[in-house]
């Protein structure tokens, strides 16, 4: 009985020992079996390796002009020729004809175009014409409308001065006394004024008449010196004139100008009176493109100026219709007087033929200031008479007591104001009618007129008949031979014997002294490995294997029908490799020495991050174990081989787990296998 | 006779005394010299770590539950394997049959039945099972008072069988000859049981009683097992407070408190020993 | 006479129920130990899962299978560490403790010298004192002798345990004194008269000491618990507790295992333990 049980205690403690081999056994499998490695300090290698084509490095084409006729070829595709060798010959006889009939073409076509042009200038004049006239239309119907205008404007305004001074007069109880004192001393004023204006006259004919005086006798010194001394005196004198002129003329035309100016604008019911002015001034701003063409019209359009810059000063309630008559029969006077007074020195003084001329100019050239003068004295006399006959028509109302009664007379001006308006009214219509038939008269003249390059594109075809025509003469100077312009070797033919030679290229050369080159494609994420001036090596794909080492990229660039891939050109040494072989290139590019290097087997990768798994210790009831740590790491640079790690994570101690037979996680044990 | 080889039997005992000496002797002194001094200075402090110890509050505890423990389980225990020991006393076969089984706690590694006794007493273990069957409120066994009669109901679970061979023993060194004599003189069951059993196991009950005590040390055990470093209050024993001084390396208080227990054992065995000679 | 049959019939029938109780936790954890995860899960749902209702437990496994064995024995490296620490200590103190004590037992019961007594009484005193008391000056002798974390910590405080010598004691005191003198005639030394009359005629005590040590250190908690942190030392008794109750089977079965060598030794020598406990009862 004890013995059995004491049989079976040993048997139980062995059979402990032999679960404890067992169970460490069956653990020892689930345990993962690594190999591990210590950092290294190293580079990372990048290979390139793409396979592609030699083909030539240069090609050359020849060719001549389209349709010759080929007379026979010399060469023939893969023969090797040098510069100067006859490749082929074209056919002399048709060449000669292509040529005739080339300058035929070409002399009728010179003839066309001579005959296009005379037309097209014919053309033009008229246009230039009709342009011309158009302007000339618009220039008068401004003026003519302008001047109708303003003198509708001028009885407009006097109508309503006349209200206003009655009104004035009605005003106060020596109102009258008041009006035939004001009447009286206008009459004063335009009386003055007419004695200054004849005093100009005088002295302006006194000045004429030193000038003329002074000329005579210079010329009689000095008949070299005429004309430049005349012309002299011509300045002076003028210069003179108009300053003398610019003190009596303006300075009163102003001062009156403001006065009643700044009165009517506010009594006005707006914006008819205010139409006035733009009115007449927009033809007036228009005519300097108009004056050029003409200078008839001048004298006429300043004597407008003058005028409408005048009516504000009119005081006088002298009837518009009865002035206007008038002053065409006074510039008819005045050119008639002016002639009449530069005629009379010329026959008290005519010594010379030479003499009387010189005279005669000078007082021609001065007759428009006389006329000047002539129409001022004119105008303030009859500004004097207005005046007087308005004082007289004042007193004799006065005196006949007041036979109109005051309501009458305003009711009768009034209505002459309202006609007036009327008048003012239709003028301005009328002028802007005809202003703008005479504008749309000179748009249609000058109306942009389709661009004619038909001459231009006439001289581009000439020339190019002319280089073709060159072609053709130099090829017949060859005798019709076609030569090698390099020492090359013959790649193809697109000749044939007896037919016409082809639009493009007639024979392709290859140049064999350039050599050939090596395109291969890589992928296009190995760029960063790539790069010109990379050595490189080159090696054939055919049994006997030649390699050539120590090229050199010449350049990269994306392939044109892929855009995954690249091409990369190598230029190959000459006679080295015969264009169409195929051949591999490989191209290592080393990296930086980096510090911490791992092969890549050791590099795992989990949605983007890297890491890896270093041997670490952990003590457990079965002692110290080895087990997997896991270390997230940073990859600087990899490549199919190795990778490297940015220092820090990874000590130079640690052992990384570069192989394992099972699927590691963080903290599973292993057992590292030495080696 | 023995006289003249004295020498020779201290040759026998020098390796286990050497042993002695310097594993428990010896270090034991040292821990009485540092139960009077301070721990980083080593100076004399005298009885400061006693009054230290007296005024701790868990030692104070941990030392009533040990008082209380033995006061409840060591009657208890003696006197249900006295009882025990008295029935199984002359049966010969289920005799030694029973007495193996009730010795069969002793064998039963500690470690082995804690996982039983954490299903017995948990909250939703087999005897709140039991309880809610006859229609009482189940109880939080571990972390209660109970948890005081749990630790008592394993340590007589566990020292029973010892205790029984013990009385057996001590009831056999009664010659049958003085119940023979007994019972021809009339006396009957509970007569001789009273009268001649109970004198002649009187030196064995002191031997008993102490031997228990003792054991009742090793209580700890499972209280330990089953309910860990910080048990109940009411479990929380001796051992328990020297682990945690232990691991907080007051080694002051553990010298001290070593001190005292060593004391207060010290005086039950000489007790024990004065009684041994008495007899 | 009849009634007092009758009393102890009945006593002997709560006595056997009392001896059922004591060894009911084997027969637990033999069935636990035999019962597949799922049972397991079922019966222990409450405590698990914290599911209502309380553990039920069947005496008899519904679907008995070795599958926990299985897992125990062949998966976990592990539990065979422990198991073998628990065996290295054990082994090694107990034969230590013989090796030591035995000679000292003898020394002190059949020689007189000076300070036997003293030496006796120390050697009790030390026997009966706790493992509290012993704690500090352990640690402070094995922190001295850098012995702290290692099984030799354990062992060597353990060897010199003075139980063992204690137990030997009353065994070699009653070796009649005519045995030795008579071997003593035949011209035998002291250490002859030791090895060849008073090993085997105290051989009963020897078991004995053999049995009881082997139970305390096969239970071994405090020592290791205080000076061993490396779990990879450590031996069963601690590592059993920390088998969660998810693990149920694996806990079962550990259990188990660890209880088959003791319940073997008491099978073997529980003569000899009874011999032994009743040592310390009877008058030297």
């Amino acid at each position: 009985m004890k013995k059995k049980i004491a049989g079976i205690f040993a048997g139980f403690l062995a059979l402990m020992i032999l679960f404890t081999f067992l169970s460490r056994a069956a653990d020892s499998m689930t345990v993962a079996r690594v190999s591990a490695k210590k950092t290294e300090r190293g580079k990372i290698p990048h290979q390139v390796t793409g396979t592609g084509k030699v083909v030539q490095n240069r090609e050359q084409a020849v060719s001549t002009l389209a349709g010759q006729t080929v007379k026979s070829i010399y060469v023939e595709e893969g023969q090797k020729v040098s510069e100067g060798d006859v490749l082929y010959e074209i056919d002399l006889e048709s060449l000669k004809e292509q040529i005739l009939i080339q300058k035929q073409e070409m002399k009728k076509a010179d003839l066309q175009s001579q005959d296009k042009a005379s037309s097209r200038d014919a053309e033009a004049y008229k246009n230039d014409l009709s342009r011309y006239r158009a302007a000339e239309d618009y220039s008068v119907a401004a003026g003519k409308g302008s001047t109708a205008v303003e003198r509708a404007a001028a009885e407009l305004s006097r109508a309503r001065k006349k209200l206003k001074s009655l009104n004035q007069s009605e005003g106060s109880d020596a109102g009258e006394d008041s009006v035939e004192k004001v009447l009286k001393e206008i009459c004063e004023q335009k009386k003055e004024e007419y004695e200054e204006a004849v005093k100009y006259k005088e002295e302006l004919e006194k000045a004429i008449e030193e000038v003329v005086k002074k000329a005579l006798s210079e010329a009689a010194n000095d008949t070299a010196r005429l004309v430049a001394g005349e012309h002299e005196m011509h300045m002076t004198a003028q210069e003179g004139l108009t300053e003398t002129a610019a003190s009596p003329g303006t300075s009163p035309v102003a001062s009156a100008t403001e006065e009643p100016a700044a009165e009517a604008v506010p009594q006005q019911p707006g914006a008819e009176n205010l139409a006035a002015p733009p009115a007449a001034e927009t033809p007036v701003t228009e005519t300097p493109i108009t004056e050029a063409p003409i200078t008839e019209t001048q004298p006429q359009t300043s004597e407008a100026e003058t005028y409408a810059s005048e009516p504000p000063s009119e005081e006088s309630t002298v009837e518009p219709s009865q002035t206007e008559p008038e002053e065409e029969l006074i510039l008819g006077g005045a050119a008639e007087s002016g002639e009449n007074e530069a005629v009379s020195p010329e026959a008290g003084t005519g010594e010379t033929e030479d003499l009387w001329l010189l005279e005669q100019r000078i007082r021609i050239e001065n007759q428009p200031l006389l006329d000047e003068a002539d129409i001022l004295i004119r105008t303030k006399e009859q500004e004097k008479k207005e005046a007087d006959a308005a004082l007289a028509a004042y007193q004799q109302e006065k005196a006949a007591g007041t036979q109109m009664s005051l309501e009458e007379m305003k009711e009768q001006i009034n209505e002459e104001i309202r006609a007036k308006q009327q008048a003012y009214e239709d003028a301005v219509t009328a002028a802007n009618d005809s202003l703008r038939t005479a504008g749309r008269a000179v748009e249609d003249a000058n109306a942009p007129q389709g661009t004619d390059s038909t001459g231009e594109i006439d001289a581009i075809t000439r020339e190019q008949e002319e280089l073709k025509l060159e072609k053709l003469e130099r090829l017949l100077e060859a005798e019709g031979k076609v030569t090698s312009p390099i020492d090359a070797s013959v790649t193809k033919i697109n000749l044939i014997t007896g037919e016409k030679t082809p639009d493009g290229t007639a024979i392709l050369l290859s140049d064999t002294e350039a050599g050939n080159k090596l395109v291969v494609q890589i992928p296009e994420d190995q760029e960063k490995y790539i790069a010109k001036g990379d050595e490189v090596k080159v090696k054939t794909n055919s049994k006997d294997s030649q390699t050539l080492e120590g090229l050199t990229v010449d350049n990269v660039q994306v392939n044109d029908e892929d855009q995954d891939l690249l091409d990369v050109t190598v230029q190959l040494p000459a006679d080295s490799l015969e264009a169409g072989v195929s051949a591999v290139m490989e191209a290592t590019r080393v990296s930086d020495t980096y510090d911490c290097c791992i092969p890549i087997q050791a590099l795992y990768e989990d949605s983007g991050k890297y890491y890896v798994y270093v041997i670490g210790e952990s003590s457990s009831v079965l002692g110290t174990e080895l087990t997997a740590r896991r270390v997230d790491v940073t990859v600087l640079e990899k490549n199919e081989t190795d990778a490297a790690l940015q220092t820090g994570s990874i000590s130079g101690e640690q052992q990384v787990i570069v192989s394992s037979d099972k699927a590691l996680s963080d903290g599973s044990r292993v057992r590292l296998l030495e080696g | 006779m023995r006289g003249r080889k004295q020498w020779e039997g201290f040759f026998f005992i020098l390796p286990s005394l050497t042993g002695v000496l310097v594993f428990i002797f010896l270090p034991f002194l040292d821990v009485v010299r540092r139960s009077f001094t301070e721990v980083v200075s080593g100076k004399f402090v005298g009885l400061k770590n006693f009054e230290t110890i007296f005024a701790n509050s868990a030692f104070l505890q941990a030392s009533f539950n040990t008082i209380r423990f033995t006061a409840v389980c060591i009657p208890l225990l003696v006197f249900l394997s006295l009882g025990t020991a008295v029935l199984l006393q002359g049966k010969k076969r289920t005799g030694s049959f029973l007495k193996s089984m009730f010795l069969m706690p002793m064998a039963i590694p500690v470690a082995s039945v804690v996982l039983l006794w954490k299903l017995l007493f948990h909250p939703k273990g087999f005897l709140n099972g039991f309880l809610s069957m006859v229609g009482l409120a189940a109880v939080d066994w571990m972390n209660s008072e109970y948890a005081f009669g749990v630790l008592v109901f394993s340590y007589i679970w566990k020292n029973l069988g010892y205790d029984i061979i013990l009385w057996l023993a001590g009831l056999a060194a009664i010659s049958p000859d003085i119940y023979e004599a007994a019972r021809v003189d009339g006396a009957g069951e509970w007569r001789c049981f009273f009268s001649i059993t109970l004198p002649n196991l009187l030196p064995s009950l002191y031997t008993i009683a102490v031997l228990s005590f003792l054991n009742s040390f090793k209580v700890f055990r499972e209280a330990y097992l089953v309910a860990g470093d910080y048990p109940h209050s009411s479990i929380y024993m001796m051992q328990h407070l020297f682990n945690n001084w232990f691991r907080e390396l007051s080694v002051d208080k553990m010298a001290a408190g070593a001190v005292v227990n060593a004391g207060v054992i010290l005086i039950l065995v000489l007790l024990l020993q004065r009684a041994w000679e008495k007899v | 006479m009849k009634k007092i049959f009758q009393m102890r019939s009945l006593a002997m029938l709560l006595l056997a129920l009392l001896a059922a109780v004591c060894c009911y936790p084997v027969l637990f954890l033999a069935t636990g130990a035999l019962m597949d995860s799922q049972e397991l899960a079922e019966s222990l749902g409450p405590v698990l899962k914290g599911s209502d209702g309380f553990i039920s437990w069947r005496l008899i496994p519904m679907f008995p299978t070795l599958q926990n064995y299985v897992e125990l024995l062949l998966d976990s490296p592990q539990f065979f560490v422990m198991f073998w620490n628990s065996v290295k200590l054990t082994g090694a103190v107990t034969a230590g403790q013989l090796l030591i004590g035995t000679p000292a037992a003898w020394g002190l019961a059949r020689f007189d010298f000076p300070l036997r007594r003293i030496l006796y009484i120390l050697y009790i005193i030390l026997m009966m004192m706790p493992f509290q008391v012993r704690m500090l000056s352990d640690y402070l002798v094995l922190e001295k002798l850098h012995l702290l974390d290692s099984h030799m910590g354990i062992i060597l405080p353990a060897v010199f345990s003075t139980f063992p010598v204690f137990i030997m004691y009353r065994f070699f005191s009653g070796i009649p004194e005519a045995v030795i003198e008579s071997a003593k005639l035949d011209g035998a030394g002291a250490v002859q008269i030791f090895l060849y009359i008073g090993v085997p005629l105290g051989a009963g005590g020897i078991v004995s000491s053999f049995v009881l040590n082997f139970f305390e250190y096969w239970n071994l908690i405090e020592q290791p618990l205080t000076f061993l942190k490396n779990r990879a030392l450590w031996p069963l008794s601690l590592f059993l507790p920390d088998i969660g109750l998810e693990k149920a089977g694996i806990a079962f079965v550990s259990s188990v295992v660890t209880l088959i060598p003791a319940a073997l030794i008491f099978l073997l020598g529980q003569d000899y333990l009874e011999q032994g406990i009743a040592a310390a009862a009877v008058k030297e």
